[in-house]
């Protein structure tokens, strides 16, 4: 009688099954916040990034009197203004700001990389010079991870004042 | 016995039980999915999301910019923005940019008449994925469009209308706009304008001068005239008296005066050959009335029209060859000439200007515009002819250097604007007013362009360009 009590293997082999698929279920669902956690991590930098380039491009391009280079009509990857006495331009995958005769600083962090800056004179007939920005961020992934993979292009447009 | 055992059986878990249970676990792990979905979609969002503010305001940036060049711009209606050809247009409806939809909408919300002041409201919409959309908006006046030097219309489309009827009958022969004034010279008189209102000029003075009179400039509140009249060729009209005065006299010696030209408090002049006198000279003007010889070149011939960039003067000679020279004005005491060019064709060259770094010279009664690469003013290289309507009388541009207006010796193609922006120059429009066209006046602040002919009478016309679509 106390044989029929107890807990069958049958009943034991289903047990363990579902709390195998349980906590399997669980695994991947940590697996996958994890990971969505690390991407969201590196979106949110890139964002950040594009965000503080863009607000420095508006600033030193609406403060400029003169758009020196690229000429009305053309593109160029580098933007001068004032002359040459403000410069922001591309190198070895880092944007770099430079003022005058001081040394060029980086604009972009360790954390991203920046490729196809590309600044258009849109000017054409305006008495106001126009300039539009084209800039791709790429966060660096040196270990490879499928999810902090990521790259973004972003497009901006500023008017002098 | 047997029956404990069957009812020990029967209190194991029921099929509903069962059916809970697997539905609570499924919604559980249903919860969870979901929740992992939307965290994993959250940095998507927020990329969107700011590609979206960034693209909205550019849709401000670029209507705000061609508000500036023209009120008109701003025209009710939802568009889309495009670049064409590195210029942003409108276009209609929307645009797309990487699956986000972009919409810029103008909207009148007051319109003035009795202070000219209309108000709009521009909603820059950015709308991505389903029911995500960002629409910012701003209101505009066109309070500074008074005052706006308006940037240029569409003049590969542009109109022409009769503007002014000059007193006699009269060959308008030059124009020069300057402030709210417009001066107008012809074979033997000088016609000062009331120009305060570009669209209903009122006539101050018409002043006779012995002609015919060839160029104007003013400098300072001078009039400089060079005329054709031997020991006259020089006209000064002083403008600081309410009644302008003129003077006439010799300038260094009695031959032709062609083209005068003031650059840093210096007059330059151009004029026939005649004895050992330099056709090329320079002045300066310490004593406005009365300018002084400091340099000169002689060329030999007579020289019809010039154009100074930075230190060289290019220079045109009424001659079938070698009648383009490069003069090197670094010392202005003593110019010299650094190359000596044949145009092609046996022709006179007549009419030169300076677009960027290039120089286009028209013909004497020669249907062509050459035109040469200036880069390096020591070796001027020939860039393309362009074949005209006709000999080109006189030539103007857009301050942009993006197309070249041709005053045309022929009764059907009188005006011709000619797409100077590339490397080979095309003509981009005719206008048959009926009449050669003698010369051609480009007013910046305006944007109009005025023609002038030898008609007896409605001697000017007007030139307006097509408004931006």
């Amino acid at each position: 009688m106390r044989k029929y009590v107890g807990t069958t293997l049958i009943e034991l082999l289903l047990y363990i099954g579902i709390v195998s698929v349980f906590l399997l279920a669980l695994s991947s669902a940590w697996w996958m916040l994890s990971s969505a956690k690390n991407r969201n991590q590196v979106i949110e930098d890139v964002n950040q990034q594009s965000q503080a380039i863009v607000n420095l491009l508006n600033k030193e391009i609406r403060a400029a009197s003169t758009l020196t280079s690229p000429a009305n009509g053309t593109t160029s990857a580098t933007l001068s203004l004032d002359a040459g006495a403000t410069q922001i331009y591309l190198q070895s995958g880092d944007l770099y700001l430079k003022k005058g005769a001081n040394a060029a600083v980086k604009l972009n962090s360790n954390f991203v990389s920046v490729s196809d800056f590309v600044v258009l004179n849109a000017t054409s007939n305006s008495p106001k010079t126009l300039v539009t920005i084209e800039i791709q961020l790429t966060y660096k992934n040196p270990d490879g991870s499928r999810e902090k993979t990521y790259s973004q292009r972003f497009y901006e447009t500023i008017s002098f004042r | 016995m047997s029956v404990l055992i069957s009812s020990k059986k029967y209190e194991s878990i029921s099929s509903i039980e069962v059916i809970i249970a697997v539905s609570i676990f499924t919604m559980v792990m249903l919860g969870v999915l979901v929740s992992i979905l939307s965290v994993v979609n959250t940095g998507t969002d927020l990329s969107k999301s700011i590609k979206a503010t960034y693209l909205a305001e550019e849709g401000f940036e670029v209507m705000m910019n061609k508000k500036m060049a023209n009120w008109s711009n701003v025209a009710d209606g939802t568009w889309g923005l495009q670049l064409q050809s590195n210029i942003w247009q409108r276009i209609a409806n929307q645009d797309v940019v990487d699956s986000l939809t972009r919409q810029v909408t103008i909207q009148t919300i007051s319109n003035d008449t009795a202070t000219n002041t209309v108000r709009k409201k521009i909603t820059s919409s950015v709308a991505w994925d389903v029911n995500k959309n960002f629409s910012p908006s701003v209101l505009v006046t066109n309070w500074y469009d008074p005052v706006v030097i308006a940037g240029p219309g569409d003049w590969d489309n542009p109109t022409s209308g009769n503007y002014l009827n000059l007193t006699g009958n009269m060959t308008v022969r030059g124009m020069l706009i300057d402030g709210n004034r417009m001066y107008i010279i012809t074979s033997g008189n000088l016609f000062i304008y009331d120009y305060s209102n570009p669209n209903s000029p009122t006539l101050l003075f018409n002043l006779t001068i012995s002609g015919p009179l060839n160029d104007i400039v003013k400098y300072d509140h001078y009039l400089y005239i060079a005329s054709d009249s031997n020991t006259r060729e020089f006209v000064v009209v002083d403008l600081n008296t309410s009644t302008p005065t003129v003077t006439t006299q010799s300038l260094h010696a009695s031959f032709d005066l062609n083209q005068l030209t003031i650059l840093n408090d210096h007059l330059f002049v151009a004029r026939d050959a005649g004895g050992s006198v330099n056709e090329f000279e320079v002045y300066d003007l310490i004593d406005p009335t009365h300018p002084h010889l400091i340099g000169g070149y002689e060329v030999g011939y007579n020289v019809n029209d010039f154009v100074i960039n930075g230190n060289y003067a290019y220079i045109t000679i009424e001659r079938t060859s070698q009648n383009l020279r490069v003069i090197d004005i670094t010392d202005i005491h003593s110019p010299h000439v650094i190359q000596t060019i044949s145009l092609p064709g046996a022709y006179n060259a007549n009419k030169i200007i300076q677009a960027g770094n290039n120089i286009y010279v028209s013909r004497v009664s020669y249907a062509r515009v050459n035109k040469y690469s200036a880069t390096n003013p020591a070796s001027l290289t020939w860039v393309a002819d362009l074949t005209t309507g006709g000999a080109v009388n006189d030539m103007d541009k857009l301050p942009d250097d993006s197309r070249l207006f041709l005053a045309v010796a022929s009764t059907t193609n009188s005006f011709q604007v000619v797409d100077i922006s590339g490397t080979n120059f095309t003509i981009k429009k005719t206008l048959n007013i009926g009449v050669a066209a003698t010369t051609v006046e480009y007013s910046v602040p305006d944007d109009m362009i005025f023609l002038g002919t030898a008609l007896s009478t409605n001697e000017v016309f007007k030139i307006t360009p097509a408004l931006w679509q």
